[in-house]
Order: structure tokens, then sequence, then C-alpha cells
């Protein structure tokens, strides 16, 4: 990819990102404005506004799905995904506190498991990989006997 | 009605760079040029037009404004930037080694094996 085309990535991702309101309202209307081109056309072919219309709809397809693919078409979906939104955590800490019986349980259900998945990893490891009982044991790569000559 | 050609995957970005390079449009517009253009062989599903068209532009090959169409509506107008001019120049000579390289395969005699 040529540096040019890198910036231009960058820079319309920025774009996508910071005005993202803006972008979203500009692709619903250009899909609009489309929509509205194709129905007079097809209007001018004889049909009525309203098969026009429906014509028009069904041609361009399912609206949702496109922009959905041209979300991925400016990087911006990847990032639609993983959005941490601050309504999510609200959500969240409200439902715990509304069942807190279904909060406690599912901590020591997490502890619990944590605990078996950490002490099944540790038992793993010593077995795989075990260290020598001495300070910075885990550092010991090799081991030899040496038997030095005394000079008589 | 005359035949319908199938896309071959690719062409899609090709065709649209083409027909912004004739002048600034707006989607629809697109639509229309290459239709017209081809004598109605070649239709594109007119959705799928615009993930392309974002595709571009996130690319820096084409650029946007908004302004006023024909019918005086807000439309978006595409132009090409001259990456995009760049691109076209070298996606069309690959085309017409593609094309060449076809025909000559094509059009082969058992004299010529």
């Amino acid at each position: 990819m040529s540096l040019s085309g890198l910036v231009a990535r960058v820079r319309s991702l920025w774009h996508g990102l910071r005005y993202r309101g803006d972008v979203e309202a500009e692709m619903t209307a250009e899909f609009r404005h489309h929509l509205e081109l194709r129905t007079e056309d097809l209007i001018r072919d004889g049909l009525t506004q309203e098969d026009a219309a429906r014509q028009a709809r069904i041609e361009f397809g399912h609206i949702e799905s496109h922009k959905h693919d041209a979300r991925v078409s400016r990087g911006l979906w990847l990032f639609d995904e993983v959005r941490f939104s601050a309504l999510d955590v609200k959500l969240g800490i409200r439902m715990l506190l509304k069942y807190p019986g279904l909060s406690v349980i599912s901590v020591i259900g997490m502890s619990v498991a944590i605990a078996i998945g950490a002490g099944g990893f540790g038992v793993i490891e010593s077995t795989l990989d075990p260290t020598l009982p001495l300070p910075e044991g885990e550092r010991v790569v090799s081991s030899a006997r040496s038997r030095p000559t005394v000079a008589t | 009605m005359p035949d319908q050609a199938d896309l071959l995957p690719g062409t899609l970005d090709l065709l649209i760079l083409k027909s912004v390079s004739l002048g600034a449009v707006h989607g629809y517009g697109v639509l229309l040029r290459i239709e017209q253009i081809s004598d109605g062989a070649l239709e594109i599903q007119q959705g799928a037009l615009y993930p392309a068209l974002y595709r571009l532009e996130h690319n820096g090959l084409i650029e946007s404004e908004w302004g006023t169409s024909d019918n005086n509506r807000r439309a978006k107008f595409y132009r090409l930037t001259r990456a995009g001019r760049r691109q076209l120049g070298d996606r069309e000579a690959s085309w017409q080694r593609l094309v060449e390289a076809m025909t000559s395969v094509l059009t082969a005699t058992p004299q010529q094996v």
C-alpha cells in the first residue's frame, strides 16, 4: 500500500470516528436521494407513484445490510463491535443490584471457576516445566557434574 | 433488451473509477452512466454501489462533496483524486493486458500449438 493510500485511510477513519453521527446521517440522506431519483425515473417510465417507490426500494436491496457493508468499507465496523458503551455499564450495575442473590452466586461461581483454572494450570506447569527449588530456579537451563582434578 | 453481462470480481471498482473520471457525479448518476455507456449490458445492483464508493473514498481514490443536483436537491458528488487517476490508468492497462491475453487464447487455432 502506498503512503498516500495509508494517509487517506487514517484520515477517513479519523473523520468517521470523530463525526460518527454525521457520517450515518449523510449515508441515510444519500440513500434517500438515490431512491427518490430512481422513483422519479420509474414514474417517467409509466409506473404509479406507489408502485415506483416500491420498485425502487426492491431494486435498491436491503438498506441496513448496505449500510453495514458501507461501515465495513470505511473501517468503522470493527470499532462499532468493540465500542465500550457507558449505558451498558450502567445497565449492568443496575441488574447486579436488582438481583443480589444472582450476583452473589455469579461471583462465587466465577471465583471457583478461576481457582480451578489457575490451580489446574499450576499443576500442569509444575509437571511439564518443573523448576529447581533454588532462588531463581527457573533460570537454570542445564546442570552438569564436574570433577576438578586436583594437582598433587 | 440487450444481453446482460456478469461482472467479473474486481471490475466494479474499475467501472466506478472510470465513470467518476468523466466528471463529478452522484451515486445514482454513476449507475446511470455505466448503464448508458454499456448500452444496458452492465447493470449494477443499486445498493451495492455505495459500499464500493465508500471503499474507494476511504482509500483516497475518489473524494466527495455535497452540492445541489439538477433537480435542486442536496446530493453528494464524487470526483477522482490524483491517486485515483493514477490507479485508473494502472487498472485500465492491466485490464487491457488481460483482454489481449484472453483474446489470443480464445482465438487460438490448432496450427498455433
